[in-house]
C-alpha cells in the first residue's frame, strides 16, 4: 500500500464529509450574503436526503437523477416556504425558519403512518442506502458550484444581492426587486442544501429524522460565519476547518458543540467578517495583474 | 373532559407565559432576540435540581436559588455575547448569531456536567395530592405552579409599571441614547433586564421540571419554539401580549392533543407561529408595549 | 408638460403632519427647487415620491400614472431615481461598482447566461461598464473609480451617489441636499452639470438650503414650511414673498433665542 491509499483509508471519509459540509456552507452563504438569517437549511438538507434516498431505494433511479430530484424538491419546498416568510424582516425571518427543521422531522416520522406507504421509515429512518457518493462526484459538483459563484458575483443578480445586504431600501430605489432576489437566494440555498443532503445520505447510507434538527442548522451556520460571508470561499474554508480540526484534535471532537458555540460568539464579536476577507483576495489578484 | 382540558391549559399557559416574559422583556428593552433564553430556562431547572438532590434543600428554597443562578447567568451572557456587539452597533444578524452560539455553549456545558440523560426530581419532593372539583381533578402541584407563576407575573408588572427601575427600563426601551442623556444608568438597567429575564426563565425551568419531572440539557429546544410562538403571538416586546400568548398556545396545544392527535402537538406551535407571522407580524395586541407604556 | 403631480398629499408621524395637504407640479425639462426650514417635510416628501414611504392620503402622479401605492423598485423602473441627504452608498464597494449597481434596470442578462458566460451576458457587462466609466468621468470621478466609496471625500461621495442615480437613466432625478459638504468650486460645477442634464431632457426636483445654488439651477421653486406649501413660483418671486421671509426669519429667531 502506498502512502496515498493509506491516508485515504484513514481519512477518506473525513475528506468527503468536509466536501459535503462545504456544500452546506455554500448553501447558507447564499442567504447570509443577501443579509438574510435563515435557519431552514438543515431542513432543506433533510428533504434532499430523504427524497434522493427514497428514489434510489424504491425506484432504483440512477444516482445523479436521485440527487437532482432531491435537490429540486428542496428548492421547490424552499420556494413555497420563501414566498410567505421572505416578506418578513430580519428577526422575524429567523424565527419563521427556526422551526422548519422540526417540521421536516415531524413529517418524516409521520409520513408513512399517515400515507400508508413504506417510504421514509418513520422514526427508525431509512438505512441500507447504497453508497454511491464518491469523492470525484463531490469534487465535480463543488467545482461547478464554485464557477457558478464566481459568475454570480460578476453578474447583475450578484450585484443586486450584495446591494440588498448593504441597504435594502436603497437597493429598492435603484430598481432592484428586493423580494424576488431574496427569493432567488433562498431557493438557491435550498437547492444546494438539498444536494448536500443527497450526497450525505448516499455516503453514510442512512437518513434519520433527527439529523436535521436545530443543532444541525447551527453547525451549518458556523461553517459560513467562521469562514466569512463576504466571499464564497469563506464557506469552504469554514467548513473545512470545522470538519477537519475535530478529527485532528481529539479534545475538539468531544467538545465539538462547545467549540462551535464559542467560535460563533468569538468570530461574530472579534472577526465580524470571518476568516476570509475579500479585500485580501482582491489584493492577491491585483498583485498578479501587476506582474 | 372539556373542563379538565381547560384546567390543564391554564396552569401550562401560566408557565409558558412566565418563560416568554423574559424573552419578550429583553426584546422590548434592547431589541435583541436572545435565542439563548431557553438555555437559561434549562440551567434554572438544573440548578433547582442540584439544590434539591445534592444540597438537600427544600423545593421552596431551591426555586429562588435557581432564579438567582439563572438570572446571574443571564447577566453573564449579556456581558460576553451581547455587550461587545452593542458597543459597536452591530447589525441584528450578528446579535442573533452570537445568541445562537451562546446557547450552544450553555447546552453543551450542561451536557458535560449533568450528562445527556434525563434527570428527575425525587418523588417525595412535593406532596402528591389530587383535588377533585366534580369531574375535574387538579394536583396540588399544578395549583402551586399556577399560584407561583401568577405571583411572579404580578410582581413583574408592579416592577415595570410602578417603580423607578421600571420607569428607567421603559426609557431605555424607548431610546437608549436619550435615556443616557437624561441620566439613566443605561448599562445597569440592561444588566437588571437580563437578570430579571434570566430569573423568569429559571423559574419556568424549575416549575416545568417539577410538572413533567424531566430535566435534560435539551429541554430548551422544544421550549424555544413555544416561547417564540408565545412572544410573536403577543407581539415582540409586549409584556401583556406574552401572558395572553402563553395561554393561547397552551390552549391550542392541549385541545389539539385532546381532540386531534398527539402527533400534532409539536407541530401546533410552529403552525401557529407561521400563521401569526404572516397575518399579524406585530402580534395580536399590536405594537411593542414596553415602549408605549 | 407636467411630469410629476402631487395632489393633496399628506403623511403623519404620530400626531405630527410632516407633509400636510401638499399639491404642486414639476414640469418636464425643468429643475424644480424644494426649499424650506429644517423639519419642513422635504425629505419626507422625497420618500413619498420614491416609494420608500406611503402617504396617508392624496395622490402622486408620474407621467400620468398614479404611483403612490407602487413599491420603490417599480417607481425607479418608471424613471425616478434619487439621492439621499445622509449619503447611503454601498460603503465597501468601489465607486464604479456603486454606479454599476445603479444600472440594474439597464441590463437584462439572466442568471443562466451569466453562469454560462454567454456572449450576450459578456457584451452587456462590457456595455454597462463602459457607460459607468463615462458617467464617472462626467462627474469628475474618473480617478476614483476603484476607490471604496467610504474612503472618498464627502463631496466625492455625493457625486458618486448622483452618478449612481443617473445610471438608471431616469426621467426625473430627486436630489436631497446634493451640495451639502461640497466646497464652492464643487458646488458650482454641480450646478453646471445639472443644467446640462436638463438641456439633455432630464427633469429634477432638488432640495437645497444653499439659495445661490437654487438661484443658479432652478426654474421654479416650491417652499415648504411645517409640511405645507407656503409659496411657489420663480426664485426671485419666492425670495421676496413675505410669508417665505417670515418662515425663514422665524427659524433664525428660534435659533437666536
Ligand atoms: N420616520 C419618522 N418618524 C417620526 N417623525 C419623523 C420621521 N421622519 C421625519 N419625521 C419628522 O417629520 C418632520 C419632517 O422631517 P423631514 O426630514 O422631512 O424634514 P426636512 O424638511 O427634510 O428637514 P431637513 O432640512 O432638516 O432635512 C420632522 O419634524 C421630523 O422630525
Ligand atoms: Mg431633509
Amino acid at each position: 500500500m502506498n502512502i496515498f491509499s493509506e491516508f485515504w483509508a484513514t481519512y477518506g471519509s473525513v475528506v468527503q464529509f468536509a466536501l459535503i459540509n462545504m456544500l452546506l456552507g455554500i448553501s447558507i452563504y447564499f442567504t447570509l450574503y443577501t443579509g438574510l438569517l435563515s435557519l431552514a437549511n438543515a431542513g432543506f438538507m433533510g428533504i434532499g436526503a430523504y427524497v434522493s434516498a427514497a428514489l434510489t431505494i424504491h425506484a432504483g433511479t440512477p444516482f445523479p437523477v436521485s440527487l437532482l430530484v432531491g435537490a429540486l424538491s428542496a428548492a421547490l419546498i424552499g420556494w413555497l416556504l420563501g414566498l410567505p416568510v421572505l416578506r418578513l424582516r430580519d428577526v422575524y425571518l429567523a424565527i419563521a425558519t427556526l422551526g422548519f427543521g422540526e417540521i421536516v422531522r415531524i413529517t418524516a416520522v409521520n409520513f408513512d403512518k399517515f400515507s400508508g406507504l413504506t417510504l421514509l421509515g418513520g422514526a427508525q429512518g431509512l438505512d441500507g442506502i447504497p453508497k454511491l457518493t464518491t469523492p470525484v462526484s463531490l469534487l465535480f459538483v463543488l467545482f461547478i458550484l464554485c464557477i457558478f459563484l464566481v459568475q454570480l458575483h460578476r453578474s447583475r443578480a450578484g450585484r443586486a444581492l450584495a446591494a440588498i445586504r448593504r441597504d435594502e431600501s436603497v437597493a429598492a430605489t435603484m430598481g432592484i426587486d428586493v423580494y424576488q432576489y431574496k427569493l432567488l437566494a433562498f431557493v438557491l440555498g435550498a437547492f444546494v442544501a438539498g444536494l448536500a443532503g443527497g450526497f450525505s445520505a448516499h455516503l453514510t447510507r442512512f437518513v434519520g429524522p433527527n439529523d436535521f434538527s436545530f443543532s444541525a442548522a447551527v453547525n451549518i451556520l458556523a461553517f459560513a460565519v467562521l469562514g466569512g460571508t463576504l466571499h464564497w470561499s469563506g464557506a469552504l474554508v469554514g467548513a473545512a476547518i470545522l470538519t477537519i480540526l475535530p478529527e485532528a484534535l481529539r479534545f475538539m471532537k468531544e467538545y465539538r458543540g462547545i467549540v462551535n458555540g464559542v467560535i460563533l460568539v468569538l468570530v461574530i464579536i472579534y472577526l465580524p467578517h470571518g476568516l476570509v476577507n475579500p479585500k485580501w483576495i482582491r489584493g492577491i489578484f491585483r498583485r498578479k495583474e501587476a506582474r | 373532559m372539556f373542563w379538565q382540558q381547560v384546567v390543564n391549559a391554564i396552569w401550562l399557559g401560566a408557565v409558558y407565559s412566565l418563560f416568554a416574559l423574559g424573552y419578550t422583556l429583553v426584546f422590548g428593552v434592547l431589541g435583541i432576540l436572545n435565542l439563548a433564553h431557553p438555555s437559561l430556562y434549562m440551567w434554572g431547572a438544573f440548578i433547582g435540581l442540584v439544590c434539591v438532590t445534592t444540597l438537600h434543600l427544600p423545593i421552596w428554597l431551591a426555586l429562588p436559588i435557581a432564579m438567582l443562578g439563572s438570572g446571574l447567568l443571564g447577566v453573564l451572557l449579556d456581558r460576553i455575547a451581547f455587550k461587545p456587539l452593542r458597543a459597536r452597533n452591530a447589525p441584528h444578524l450578528a446579535t442573533l448569531i452570537s445568541s445562537i452560539g451562546a446557547s450552544i455553549v450553555l447546552i453543551n456545558v450542561a451536557q458535560g456536567i449533568f450528562s445527556a440523560q434525563v434527570s428527575r426530581f425525587p418523588f417525595d419532593i412535593f406532596p402528591v395530592r389530587v383535588l377533585k372539583f366534580g369531574s375535574v381533578s387538579v394536583t396540588l402541584l399544578q395549583l402551586t405552579i399556577l399560584g407561583i407563576s401568577m405571583l411572579i407575573m404580578i410582581f413583574l408588572r408592579w416592577l415595570i409599571m410602578g417603580t423607578r427601575q421600571g420607569q428607567a427600563m421603559r426609557a431605555v426601551a424607548h431610546n437608549a441614547v436619550t435615556a443616557a442623556r437624561l441620566g439613566v444608568p443605561v448599562d445597569r438597567i440592561i444588566m437588571q433586564t437580563f437578570f430579571i429575564a434570566g430569573a423568569l426563565a429559571g423559574a419556568a425551568g424549575v416549575l416545568l421540571g417539577l410538572a413533567f419531572n424531566s430535566i435534560s440539557p435539551f429541554m430548551g429546544g422544544p421550549m424555544n419554539l413555544k416561547g417564540l410562538t408565545v412572544i410573536v403571538l403577543g407581539g415582540l416586546g409586549n409584556i401583556e401580549g406574552a401572558v395572553v400568548g402563553g395561554f393561547i398556545l397552551a390552549f391550542s396545544e392541549v385541545m389539539s392533543v385532546a381532540y386531534l392527535s398527539s402527533d400534532l402537538r409539536d407541530a401546533v406551535s410552529f403552525i401557529l407561529l407561521l400563521i401569526i407571522l404572516l397575518v399579524r407580524p406585530n402580534g395580536l395586541l399590536g405594537r411593542a408595549s414596553v415602549k408605549r407604556a | 408638460m407636467t411630469m410629476l403631480t402631487l395632489n393633496r398629499v399628506t403623511r403623519y408621524f404620530g400626531g405630527l403632519a410632516a407633509v400636510n395637504d401638499v399639491s404642486f407640479e414639476a414640469e418636464a425639462n425643468q429643475i424644480t427647487g424644494l426649499i424650506g426650514p429644517n423639519g419642513a417635510g422635504k425629505t419626507t416628501l422625497l420618500n413619498l415620491i420614491s416609494g420608500l414611504d406611503q402617504p396617508a392620503s392624496g395622490e402622486i402622479r408620474f407621467m400620468d400614472r398614479a404611483i403612490q401605492k407602487l413599491p420603490p423598485h417599480k417607481i425607479n423602473q418608471l424613471g425616478i431615481a434619487r439621492t439621499y441627504q445622509n449619503i447611503r452608498l454601498f460603503a465597501e464597494m468601489s465607486a464604479l461598482d456603486n454606479i454599476i449597481v445603479g444600472m440594474h434596470t439597464q441590463g437584462k442578462a439572466g442568471l443562466l447566461s451569466a453562469a454560462l458566460s454567454l456572449p450576450g451576458y459578456r457584451a452587456e457587462e462590457k456595455r454597462l461598464r463602459e457607460q459607468a466609466l463615462q458617467l464617472a468621468e462626467r462627474l469628475g470621478l474618473g480617478s476614483f473609480c476603484n476607490t471604496p466609496a467610504d474612503a472618498l471625500s464627502y463631496g466625492d461621495q455625493r457625486r458618486v451617489e448622483i452618478a449612481r442615480a443617473l445610471a438608471a437613466h431616469p426621467k426625473l432625478l430627486l436630489l436631497d441636499e446634493p451640495t451639502a459638504g461640497m466646497n464652492a468650486a464643487e458646488t458650482a460645477r454641480l450646478g453646471e452639470l445639472i443644467l446640462s442634464l436638463r438641456d439633455e431632457g432630464l427633469a429634477a426636483l432638488v432640495i437645497e438650503h444653499d439659495m445661490s445654488f437654487i438661484a443658479q439651477v432652478c426654474d421654479h421653486v416650491v417652499v415648504l414650511n411645517f409640511g405645507e406649501v407656503i409659496a411657489r413660483g420663480t426664485v426671485d418671486a419666492v425670495k421676496s414673498d413675505p410669508t417665505v421671509v417670515a418662515a425663514y426669519l422665524g427659524e433664525e429667531e428660534a435659533a437666536d433665542a
